[in-house]
């Protein structure tokens, strides 16, 4: 008897679910077929509070027969802030895809759209925003290969390939802080260098340059007057040659 | 080469990705590959470099009258905040189109040093960030001083590297790859520094071995 009893009352919950379902549905499809803004607006909310799934069609349609550029706006607003649903409907694609084009923007300006406060009559809340909030980067804890042996306005320059391995494999170290001040000798010319185009004196300078790797053969570009592979050409402020000076000085 | 090293490298070539000279994320996305494994490969790959937790949620290709339209969602988890991001792209091929969705969720798709130099910008220590390419230079953050004195940095650069220079100031931070450079201005004494610093060596490490 209680079994029974227990699946009336499921069933009777079951109805109820779907009707008030149903009716929510109709209610926020006459809402954004509303030419009231407000009763549009509440529509649209609730539209970006559920997902753009259970109205696509009707919102297909809306794209195809609305040419009120105020009613483009919203409808292209509601998609915007709709992107955290998952994009495996093809109507929710091709709204995605209609609201693109019309914005001329990619889905992260549509996302910004969607958080301006003032889309539709009423202000709303997009569901989920694509900016994530402000958090240093935590990238893999590698430690610092070179040696420093900075003293005040001293120069490192390591081993390029010791410093890529290590960066891969080995367990996490804090970056070396420079030495204390040494007796003072003539400052190495990258210091200089770099002293002449700051303006102003440093602390401590440390260079690791990349790993040297096997490259194709240079092409030089007569018209840029660049470096032969398309390196920076004020990179070439300082030759190579300097940079072996001071490994091994 | 020891154990690890064999491993992260195999690793490393097994996924065809790495970043190229401009900063780009540079891929040997095989057509056939599925689009599943093409959008977790990427978001292993970028997620650390972006210091972001990624998660492919859903990746998959749809025929459209233009190519495949390629549609992925991922969850990306910034230390505890969770989003949820999309991205589109229409392709020849499902793999690249779903490949190409990723970047342009993720932001990358403009270069990784751009995406990360954002990401770093907000941190309240870093006082200037620049992006700067053999003739343009985009301030990120900071006053146009800074980003003048970032570009003359530059300059003094003997060729692609990590150079670091400490002043009464703070520290200068400058990652300079074949054809791209960043550089960060950053306060003395900051926690960041050091993560800057082994971000940098992630990123170098990560560059492909022939673009170098």
């Amino acid at each position: 008897m209680l079994i029974i009893i227990g699946l009336v009352l499921l069933a009777v919950g079951a109805i109820w679910w779907e009707r008030n379902r149903r009716r929510r549905r109709s209610r926020v499809a006459a809402g954004l077929v509303s030419t009231d803004p407000a009763v549009r607006a509440q529509a649209l909310r609730e539209v970006s509070s559920v997902g753009l799934r259970p109205w696509a069609p009707l919102l297909l349609s809306r794209i195809q027969e609305v040419d009120d550029e105020a009613l483009l706006g919203e409808l292209v607003w509601v998609i915007a802030a709709c992107q955290w649903e998952p994009a495996d409907d093809p109507s929710i694609v091709q709204l995605r895809l209609w609201a693109r084009q019309r914005s001329g923007s990619d889905l992260t300006a549509l996302a910004e759209a969607a958080m301006v406060p003032n889309p539709p009559a009423t202000p709303m809340s997009p569901a989920v925003t694509s900016t994530p909030a402000p958090q240093p980067l935590t990238p893999p804890a590698v430690p610092e290969a070179s040696t420093v042996l900075s003293s005040p306005t001293s120069v490192v320059v390591t081993a390029p390939q010791a410093a890529l391995g290590a960066a891969q494999v080995a367990e996490p170290a804090a970056r070396p802080s420079p030495a204390p001040a040494s007796p003072s000798g003539p400052k190495p010319a990258l210091v200089n260098a770099i002293e002449d185009a700051l303006g102003r004196p440093v602390l401590a300078v440390e260079f690791v340059p990349a790993p040297r790797r096997p490259q194709p053969a240079p092409h030089p570009d007569p018209e840029s007057g660049g470096s032969a592979n398309g390196q920076f050409d004020r990179v070439g402020a300082v030759p190579p040659s300097r940079v072996a000076d001071l490994d091994a000085g | 080469m020891d154990d690890v090293s064999a491993k992260v490298a195999s690793t490393r070539a097994s996924k065809g990705l790495s970043i190229d000279g401009q900063g780009n994320v540079r891929r040997d996305v095989a057509a056939a590959a599925e689009p599943a494994a093409v959008a977790a490969s990427l978001c292993e790959f970028l997620g650390p470099l972006l210091g972001v937790e990624l998660r492919p949620l859903s990746a998959r290709a749809m025929a459209s009258s233009s190519g495949l339209v390629g549609l992925v969602t991922i969850r990306a988890d910034e230390g505890g905040s969770v989003s949820f991001v999309t991205g589109t792209a229409t392709e020849a091929s499902a793999a690249e189109a779903v490949a190409i969705a990723v970047l342009r969720a993720l932001e990358v798709e403009d270069g990784l040093l751009v995406a990360a130099g954002r990401r770093w910008a907000r941190h309240p220590d870093v006082t200037t960030v620049t992006v700067m390419t053999p003739d343009t230079s985009h301030l990120l953050k900071g006053n146009a001083h800074d980003g003048d004195e970032h570009w003359a940095l530059l300059g003094t650069l003997s060729g692609p590297g990590r150079l670091s220079v400490r002043t009464q100031e703070g520290e200068m931070l400058v990652l300079g790859l074949a054809e791209v450079a960043i550089s960060l201005s950053i306060a003395r004494s900051s926690p960041i520094i050091d993560r800057v610093h082994r971000w940098m060596i992630d990123v170098e490490a990560r560059v492909s071995e022939d673009l170098c």
